[in-house]
């Protein structure tokens, strides 16, 4: 590499003495911010189908189905390249890894304009979807690694902070996407390219401020005030990530993490439209009805609480333990989504509202515990790139997850002529038998033989 | 080169913080305003 580029190499990344830790939650919070945006794709959908028409859409305007494609396909490369570079990574250090995140992402939306100002979708799929899913995965675990090293004896804590980040990148993308669009739009032009190249360039800089203040911590470093680590917060203590995927310990915590994540996008998806539903005039009356106004603010609730469950459960999982932390998930989660058909019935809306936050909460929680459980079960070493291959539940649900519920919601609807207020309660059954499921993997995850203390190898 | 005085580095990490808690504080703040339009 370039003399020019040496400054990512991970020997000029290592930590002076007497640096304060606390700096490099901002450097991963940096990158988590940017990247989170994924959650509010969605705002870009309906001026990506009027590029031609403008006010609406014309013939050779681009379908909703068609944009919609990006979102998945962003998914499934994160996923993806989380999984593959994973160990790369490890062995690059953070700062490289999160300045190709940062060039990947923001390029993503460089593509992308010029795929709008072509009508090319082609590019808007590579742009969004191929090169920011890539920088999606880089930056996603890269940060959250580094965390974990930082912060031995509070790993969930950590991570929580980082992966908070990933669930606020949403809240700030989504308003600031909108005014970028009204201030850019013209009447013969949506604004959405010109939103593009300014959001890539607002990203590419925010994001290289991580890449720039990004440290690791030096060889037999510990957090002050301690004075021996657990073995498994050693840096050098662990299985490789080849090894740990041969192991059934990597299967559970895959299936908790689904599991987990399906379950709480079985809400995210339809949360709009079922509380408009189950709360309509025809069913609680006109005084009571929930209003589209009523239901964004619903929206907006629960991407607060699954921001902050993101910190809440996950710091909480370093005083009563992963596996503790989960089971609350899974049994309090199944029996609060049994509860919501009944909330529904007897139109009890703060009820309905209440149950909701916090399933959000612990869907939230599940994505930022889950590094820490995964280096309480295989150890410090390689956890990114574990984490990274582990991610590929997320993407598979992400994907399966919405449209499985979107057809069994169309089948109650139109096969079994249920009406929209009743065709969730089949839902909201299915999810607490997920995680019912979710429960029981969580149970069987047990020490791996080879890491416990009492192990003869 | 002199390490830093902790001084120096003190208003370092507070700086940072901020860079980053005000775009997401921002963030946060359009969502709760959102949010309250369910309980008008």
């Amino acid at each position: 590499m370039p003399a020019l580029f040496s400054f990512l190499d991970k020997s000029h990344s290592i930590a002076p003495p007497g640096y304060d830790r606390w700096r490099v939650p901002p450097a991963a919070l940096s990158i988590h911010l940017c990247i989170g945006q994924i959650y509010a794709y969605s705002v870009f959908n309906q001026p990506l189908t009027r590029l031609i028409g403008i006010s609406h859409s014309a013939e050779g305007d681009w379908s909703l189905v068609q944009v919609g494609h990006t979102f998945s396909i962003a998914l499934f490369c994160l996923g993806a390249s989380a999984a593959v570079f994973g160990r790369w990574l490890e062995r690059a250090g953070p700062r490289k890894a999160m300045f190709v995140s940062a060039l990947c992402f923001s390029g993503g939306f460089f593509l992308s304009a010029v795929g709008v100002w072509q009508h090319q979708l082609l590019l808007l799929y590579l742009g969004h979807g191929v090169l920011g899913g890539i920088g999606l995965g880089l930056g996603y675990i890269s940060p959250v690694s580094t965390l974990i090293k930082w912060f031995p004896d509070r790993p969930g804590m950590a991570t929580g902070m980082a992966i908070m980040g990933f669930g606020g990148g949403a809240m700030v993308a989504a308003p600031l996407s909108i005014a970028l669009m009204k201030y850019f739009s013209t009447p013969t032009s949506t604004g959405v390219a010109e939103t593009f190249v300014a959001m890539g360039g607002l990203y590419l800089a925010y994001m290289l401020f991580g890449v720039f203040t990004v440290r690791i911590p030096p060889p037999g470093w510990k957090p002050p005030g301690v004075a021996q680590l657990p073995e498994k917060a050693h840096p050098d203590y662990g299985v490789d990530a080849d090894k740990a995927v041969r192991t059934p310990q990597f299967y559970l915590l895959f299936a908790v993490l689904m599991l987990n994540v399906s379950a709480g996008l079985g809400v995210l998806g339809q949360a709009a439209v079922m509380i408009q539903e189950m709360f309509s005039e025809a069913v609680v009356g006109k005084d009571r009805a929930v209003t589209v106004a009523a239901a964004g603010g619903f929206v907006g609730l629960l991407s607060l609480f699954n921001m902050v469950g993101r910190f809440f459960w996950s710091s909480l999982s370093d005083v009563i333990g992963r596996r503790h932390t989960y089971t609350i998930f899974f049994l309090l989660g199944a029996a609060l989504y049994v509860s919501v058909p009944q909330a529904g019935r007897s139109g009890e809306l703060t009820l309905f509202v209440l149950a909701f936050c916090v399933i959000m909460s612990m869907y939230g929680g599940g994505f930022a515990t889950i590094p820490a459980y995964l280096r309480d079960v295989f150890g410090t070493r390689e956890v990114g790139a574990i984490h990274g291959r582990l991610l590929l539940a997320w993407s598979s649900a992400a994907i399966v997850g919405p449209q499985l519920l979107n057809h069994l919601r169309a089948y109650q609807i139109e096969v079994l002529q249920l009406p929209p207020a009743q065709a969730y309660s089949l839902t909201m059954y299915l999810m607490a038998g997920l995680l019912l499921i979710g429960f029981a993997c969580n149970l069987a995850v047990r020490p791996l033989p080879a890491l416990s203390p009492n192990a003869s190898t | 080169m002199n390490p830093p005085s902790p001084l120096r580095r003190k208003i370092v990490l507070i700086l940072s913080w901020i860079f980053v808690l005000l775009p997401a504080l921002w963030g946060v703040w359009q969502t709760l305003l959102q949010a309250l339009k369910l309980f008008r």
